[in-house]
């Protein structure tokens, strides 16, 4: 075994392992990545074959309990309404994410001063803004300049097609008088740096073979790994060491491709691992100094876990949406109820984001994330042919708040093939969550009703989209207290100063906006952070 | 050599295939019969024990109920049948179900007749238009009229 000490060691190569590296390249540290998936070749992505939608069930589901390959862990979702999705490999989930791209808002760093919930970020909107727009350009984001939902930006390159659909909603929207705006994507609508624009497969979900979608597959590491950091697939960490004289996290014990147990030292450690993978780590990281996991003085490690709980409804229109063509969530997104609003009964809001329908089997087994066959016999025959080419859906994606009792644990006997214990979820939707689903339904229905639908279709049973947990936030949340956030405005642990958390765990709110974009906007304030503070860095 | 079904479930599961997703004859859609929907599912049933055994048990009890009245090359199988067996072995049932739309969508050919296009999505992918400057400009003029909507702080 190999204990050569590197300078910086990251643990996950997904969208904030990648940002975080791309970030302190030009300190010359040498970094390593530590990666328990391989290499996804875009020449390997199932949309290539005539039969690709069957992925969606199999190898390439968003469900790693479905997948179950060997550099998936399993997770216990026996107490939880939401699955956890998620993609291991080089890019991590920017592998088969959609790629919509909102940023987070102002008031979302301060919804505890604005609405006397959650707590406010130890950062601000305007403290990220330029990562967000460094970001924006190394992803080749698309979108349209001038959005009045937001301080002013621009986008990199010119907006995707929002398509008849798109347009469609658009004027339901603007017949009610409420905000709409094209979706900023993650997805490119002009070739660049030999990525090809996006061909409308409408399989962002399948990896995207394209190179279109700004996976850190396609957009960081090929740069990371040309410019010198060491990747090393097939690397699965089972804990990080920590050093009982000096306190600080010495390096980390991880499974080879072999399943062999290696050790890495390293002066910086930077987790990287997202918002279930990340708690998982630090509680299976127990030692004299760390008896109930690492960086865990506070209790709040694996606490406050937050999704982005789902509904969608959907219109019939009188002509074809042609809802297949083109990237699958992105086409406008309204924010007219992102904000509290004092007159209804939820504090909070959520976005009203447009879907376009999707292929012909996902649509028959129940629609993305939902899972339910639609009826057989003449009913069948009746959906698929009057209803599914005429389909438009609005989704109502919700700001969850961070609540301790919803959390990540160590499963007492489930592990992965490595033998390492798998993550427990225990989450359940807040009263505030089901009243805003409600609200949003009523207004998604009002505005299909507005563009021209005559029909409206929604789930009837009260449940949420159970696929649905792709956003996993807030389980080591930041903030300037030790005793209540795990680690600090800059991202270092409060507990192990050579240690930092750069994913979405570090979360303090949720938003209602998909967080990859302030994930990686995060990871680049922290690198920039730990650039300006070298010479203290561990004081 | 795995799980084969015998012929006369075979037989019984070509009805059901018609019943659970009829075709259109006027939109020459196919119905669940068709060619390529029974070798996936046999393929698919050859190597899984549990599946087979869910859909053996399923076929064996339609097989039993409507050959009281026929021999089982004549038997004929009924929605109302099956719509019995539905709330009688809803997991059996469900994957059955699941199997069959996996099978009969996964086909190019199921893909043309719903209007999209039969080939691999890449690289061909589809042509959707950009809406042209003028258009975006209209389309987004009531919304940029308000103004700023975004909360400061």
């Amino acid at each position: 075994m190999s204990t050569e000490p590197v300078d910086v060691l990251i643990i996950g190569a997904g969208a904030s392992g990648a940002a975080i590296a791309w970030s302190l390249l030009e300190t010359r540290m040498q970094i390593v990545c530590l990666e328990q998936g391989g290499h996804a070749h875009d020449k390997d992505f199932p949309s290539r074959r005539e039969d690709y939608e069957l992925a969606r069930y199999a190898e390439f589901s968003c469900d790693p309990n479905v997948r179950g390959l060997p550099e998936d862990y399993p997770i216990n979702v026996d107490d939880s309404c939401i699955a956890p999705v998620n993609f291991n490999g080089v890019g991590g989930s920017t592998i088969n994410f959609l790629g919509h791209w909102p940023r987070m808002k102002p008031s979302d760093f301060k919804a505890f001063t604005l609405d006397g919930v959650a707590s406010d970020w130890p950062i601000d909107y305007a403290t990220l803004d330029p990562f967000y727009a460094m970001n924006d350009r190394n992803t080749g984001v698309s979108g349209l300049a001038g959005n009045p939902a937001y301080p002013p930006y621009a986008p990199p390159h010119p907006p995707i097609p929002i398509g008849k659909l798109g347009q469609t909603l658009a004027q339901g929207f603007n017949e009610l008088g409420w905000h709409w705006w094209p979706s900023d994507v993650a997805i490119l609508s002009e070739d660049v740096d030999g990525r090809q624009k996006c061909v409308n497969a409408g399989t962002c979900d399948l990896g995207c073979a394209a190179g279109a979608k700004g996976g850190s597959n396609f957009t960081y590491w090929p740069v990371l790994e040309q410019a010198g950091v060491e990747l090393r697939t097939r690397s699965r960490v089972r804990e990080i060491l920590v050093n009982e004289h000096s306190g600080l996290a010495s390096g980390v014990l991880y499974h080879d491709a072999d399943g062999q147990l290696q050790r890495q030292d390293a002066e910086l450690v930077i987790v990287a691992c997202n918002g279930i993978g990340t708690p998982r780590l630090l509680l299976n990281s127990t030692s004299r100094l760390f008896p109930d996991g690492l960086a865990n003085r506070s209790g709040m490690v694996g606490r406050n876990l937050m999704f982005h709980p789902l509904k969608g409804v959907s219109g019939v229109f009188d002509e074809p949406m042609e809802g297949h063509k083109g990237p699958m969530a992105c086409s406008i997104l309204s924010q007219q109820f992102y904000e509290t609003d004092p007159s209804r009964d939820f504090v909070r809001g959520y976005g009203l984001h447009s879907g376009r329908s999707t292929t012909p089997m996902t649509f028959a087994l129940g629609g993305y994330g939902i899972d339910r066959p639609i009826p057989w016999g003449q009913a069948h025959r009746q959906v698929m042919d009057d209803i599914y080419p005429y389909l438009a859906s609005l989704t109502i994606v919700t700001e969850d708040l961070p609540e301790e009792h919803n959390c990540v644990t160590l499963d007492s006997e489930l592990t992965d093939s490595d033998g390492i214990p798998a993550p427990k979820i225990h989450y359940r939707l807040s009263d505030n969550t089901r009243r805003m689903l409600a609200h949003g339904e009523a207004r998604a229905t009002e505005v299909l009703l507005a563009a021209g639908a005559r029909e409206v279709l929604a789930k009837p049973d009260g449940e949420v989209w159970w696929r649905a947990g792709w956003h996993q936030l807030g389980t080591c949340r930041m903030g300037d207290d030790p005793e209540s956030s795990v680690v600090n405005g800059w991202g270092r642990s409060h507990d192990v100063r050579n240690l930092f958390i750069v994913d979405g765990s570090i979360f303090v709110t949720a938003g209602a906006v998909n967080p990859t974009s302030t994930i990686q906007a995060l990871a680049l304030y922290i690198g920039d952070s730990i650039k300006r503070k070298l010479a203290t860095l561990f004081d | 050599m795995g799980h084969q079904l015998s012929s006369e479930l075979v037989n019984v599961l070509e009805q059901t295939l018609e019943l659970l997703i009829p075709g259109n004859v006027t939109a020459a859609i196919e119905s669940g019969n068709s060619p390529g929907v029974m070798a996936f599912l046999q393929q698919s049933l050859q190597d899984d024990d549990v599946l087979y055994e869910r859909i053996r048990t399923l076929l064996t009890e339609v097989s039993e109920s409507t050959t009281t009245a026929a021999s089982a090359s004549q038997a004929v199988i009924t929605a109302e049948r099956l719509h019995l067996l539905e709330s009688d072995h809803p997991q059996e049932f469900a994957s059955l179900l699941r199997l069959t739309y996996m099978a009969y969508y996964s086909r190019a050919v199921a893909r043309r007749q719903l209007g999209l296009g039969p080939w691999p999505v890449h690289p061909q992918g589809y042509t959707v238009p950009e809406e042209s400057a003028g258009l975006l400009q209209t389309l987004t003029a009531p919304v940029r009229a308000r103004g700023p909507f975004y909360r400061p702080c």
